[in-house]
């Protein structure tokens, strides 16, 4: 409904990738994007390189770093999109996370290499920030890195956890306390290291979807160069939290939630809900879908606006926030009322192909509890809104 | 793709608040309640700065206003509980007419415009409510009942649906000519009028659109009429949280400021999403709303209906036994967005548009 917002060169663009996509993926693809999986990571890969051809990578960055030099309704079509698709080689650590901060934030050497790097589709970036004890608290963070004046450079000791990707990420953006004896958000440094370097070991840990979507990464005596420090060092804390207004747009929450409700809706005309009616059919049932559509369109244009204002301004604190609640939430919602639909369905494993739909989505809502967690847990954001954005107390 | 409220309308919402904001009565609407009296908060003033020419194109008199920008103006009329047949001059009377038969109705939408003539419908009631159709007969009389016209000892002329020969047909009448039967009132006090035409004499000024287009128009008027009662009830509910943040940041329980626990900040966080997300939903169909796009009125109803209803009583958890008084009006704006809720359609009905 919503896509009456776009303009003709939108809609254009958004056919454009459909068709790219519907070349480029497997017939009926229906897999959430598991870029652990060594065939999704394949598939990850040549999806980047084409959409790099076409400057698509990061459709609203300068044309200077590769981008594609349009205005961020574009980003936010081909995020959405791809998400609907559950189309693998979006790396939102790259596009949405660090390359924008970089943009901001960077210097120009920075820019040209790291920039050109991401919309070379050649490398895949993961995320520095959560360590084992800190759960939400990102400024209790105690990952060192002691800074070297003579040789300009950073030694990195510490662990870091529930990091998405870094068992195949080429590199990784970081938050480590530089300044000994510093508390909370003072003394931090925000960096940028290759995880090829030395002293980096990756351990993966299972998920409650029995992926390995995300590990532990051990950093020991890890030296990266002055050059590699995004900013200033010991001044990271404002970039960091920056980052995440870029992160928490949960426009990626929004496709997945609308393909399941849309397969939902497929699914609820081809199948009875007793033997004379089909499930579309009940009153009960439109009553519902009906009222969750409503949340995911309001929730939908929260995205957008959070995505559209990041990028015409700084003045922004809610924003994110909401949108980040609204679409983890609707996701969720979606997958659950998918499940009561399929509840006699889903307590056992079939291989039958024709129950797929019911496998996924018990997969899909087993791995989504994450995303009312990450990128700061939905209560995190509660507290930001009241407080940064209503005045209330700390 | 852009989000922001550009100059004039900022103006517009700042000019409409300073309007509304010191008319807003919390005594004199318990009292209405109470007493059944008259009072309109904001009718008169809206009036007198012309703001029922808003809709209407300059050739009309008007200042040719989109519709989105009379949501936003809705919003605060929302906010301060404002009472009068706004919606019904500015969508029946000036929109429709405007767009479906200006050559005809110019006179009539300028006197809207100059305050001569006021308009009142009770085509939710005939629409949703299945209430009662008059009937015309041989082309020249009609007669019948209609149930629940608001603000009709105000209003000058009214339209509404009638049939002839089962088919449906939009009319205007003056009201002069008809009946006022029984008078009932809503939750907040206000008077709706159940009234009959008797044999009435109609002619070709009478009817509004042709065979082709009465559906059409009616979409229209609802879909307009329904957007319209939920930014009123998106400014109800941005009132309730003002209200509410007002009272938990100055109420102090166990020594400390109720604002200090995160359990009211987590709920007010929910509130305030809420209504936000509901808000942006309705400035942007606002927009684009037409004649044939049911369903986006539909999807907002429903999103009003749902989301709305929640945070009220949210609202009342969070106020304690303060905003279970009568004294202190919290109740006046859960009257409000019940009522609108329990208008123009409910979600059941609304779900069953927008999936077809």
């Amino acid at each position: 409904m919503l896509d009456t917002m776009f303009s003709e060169d939108d809609v254009i663009f958004k056919k454009e990738l459909n068709s790219l996509l519907d070349k480029l993926l497997p017939t009926n693809w229906a897999h959430y994007p598991d870029e652990t999986d060594d065939f999704h990571w394949e598939l990850s890969k040549k999806i980047k390189l084409s959409l790099s051809i076409k400057n698509w990578i990061a459709p609203s960055w300068p044309k200077e770093y590769g981008g594609g030099g349009k205005d961020i309704t574009k980003a936010i079509i081909l995020s959405e999109t791809m998400a609907y698709r559950m189309s693998p080689g979006n790396d939102r650590f790259a596009t949405r996370m660090i390359g924008p901060t970089i943009l901001k934030y960077g210097t120009s050497l920075q820019k040209k290499q790291f920039l050109s790097e991401i919309t070379s589709g050649k490398v895949q970036w993961c995320q520095g920030y959560s360590e084992p004890n800190s759960g939400s608290d990102l400024a209790s963070i105690t990952t060192k890195g002691d800074y070297n004046e003579e040789t300009e450079t950073l030694t990195i000791n510490g662990t870091k956890i529930w990091t998405t990707l870094a068992n195949r990420a080429n590199r990784m953006f970081i938050l480590v306390r530089s300044q000994p004896g510093s508390e909370r958000h003072q003394g931090l440094t925000f960096a940028v290291l290759d995880m090829d370097n030395k002293g980096i070991t990756v351990n993966p840990i299972k998920n409650i979807a029995g992926k390995f979507s995300f590990n532990e990464v051990i950093l020991k005596n890890v030296k990266i160069s002055s050059e590699n420090i995004i900013g200033k060092l010991h001044e990271g804390w404002k970039i960091a939290l920056d980052l995440l207004n870029f992160e928490r747009s949960g426009i990626d929450y929004i496709g997945w939630a609308e393909r399941c409700l849309d397969d939902l809706i497929s699914y609820s005309k081809k199948n009875k809900l007793n033997k004379n009616e089909m499930i579309f059919d009940s009153e009960a049932f439109k009553k519902d879908i009906a009222i969750l559509k409503a949340d995911l369109e309001s929730a939908k244009i929260m995205t957008y606006k959070a995505i559209w204002k990041k990028s015409v301004s700084d003045d922004i604190h809610m924003e994110p926030s909401m949108s980040k609640i609204l679409a983890t939430e609707i996701n969720n919602k979606v997958h659950d009322y998918a499940l009561e639909i399929l509840k006699d369905q889903i307590g056992f494993i079939d291989e039958n192909p024709q129950n797929n739909f019911v496998q996924r989505i018990l997969n899909h809502r087993l791995f989504f509890v994450s995303g009312g967690i990450l990128a700061g847990t939905n209560e995190i954001q509660k507290n930001i809104i009241a407080q940064r954005g209503l005045g209330f107390p700390k | 793709m852009n989000f922001n409220i550009n100059e004039t309308q900022s103006m517009l919402i700042s000019s409409a608040r300073e309007v509304l904001s010191n008319k807003y009565d919390l005594k004199l609407i318990n009292k209405r309640i109470d007493t059944k009296s008259d009072y309109l908060p904001g009718w008169k003033e809206l009036q007198q700065q012309g703001f029922m020419g808003m809709l209407a194109k300059e050739s009309n008199g008007g200042y040719g206003l989109s519709f989105h920008e009379f949501s936003l103006i809705m919003e605060v009329w929302g906010t301060y509980l404002c009472s009068g047949p706004i919606i019904e001059n500015s969508i029946a009377g000036v929109l429709a007419l405007q767009k479906y038969n200006e050559t005809k109705f110019s006179e009539i939408i300028k006197k809207i415009t100059r305050n001569e003539y006021v308009i009142t419908t009770p085509l939710s009631n005939q629409f949703y409510e299945k209430g009662n159709i008059p009937e015309i007969k041989n082309n020249m009389y009609i007669s019948g009942r209609l149930s629940n016209v608001p603000f009709f000892e105000l209003s000058t002329h009214i339209i509404f649906i009638a049939k002839q020969n089962n088919i449906p047909k939009i009319m205007i009448l003056p009201t002069s000519k008809i009946n006022i039967e029984k008078v009932v009132f809503d939750l907040l006090g206000n008077k709706l009028a159940n009234v009959y035409i008797e044999n009435n004499n109609i002619s070709d000024e009478n009817f509004i659109g042709d065979d082709n287009n009465t559906h059409e128009i009616i979409d229209f008027m609802m879909n307009h009429i329904i957007m319209s009662k939920c930014s009123e009830m998106i400014g109800a509910s941005e009132a309730v949280l003002n209200k509410t943040i007002d009272y938990i940041k100055n109420r102090e329980q166990f020594g400390r400021s109720l604002a200090s626990f995160q359990s009211i900040q987590h709920k007010i966080s929910e509130i305030f999403t809420s209504i936000s997300e509901t808000k942006e939903l309705s400035r942007y169909l606002s927009k684009i709303i037409n004649s044939n796009q049911k369903k986006y009125s539909s999807l907002l109803k429903i999103k009003c209906n749902e989301s709305l209803n929640t945070i009220i009583w949210d609202a009342h958890q969070l106020h304690g036994a303060i905003g279970f008084t009568w004294d202190y009006g919290l109740h006046l704006y859960t009257r409000k967005i019940l009522m609108n809720k329990s208008v123009l359609g409910d979600t059941e009905f609304h779900s069953k548009i927008l999936l077809s």
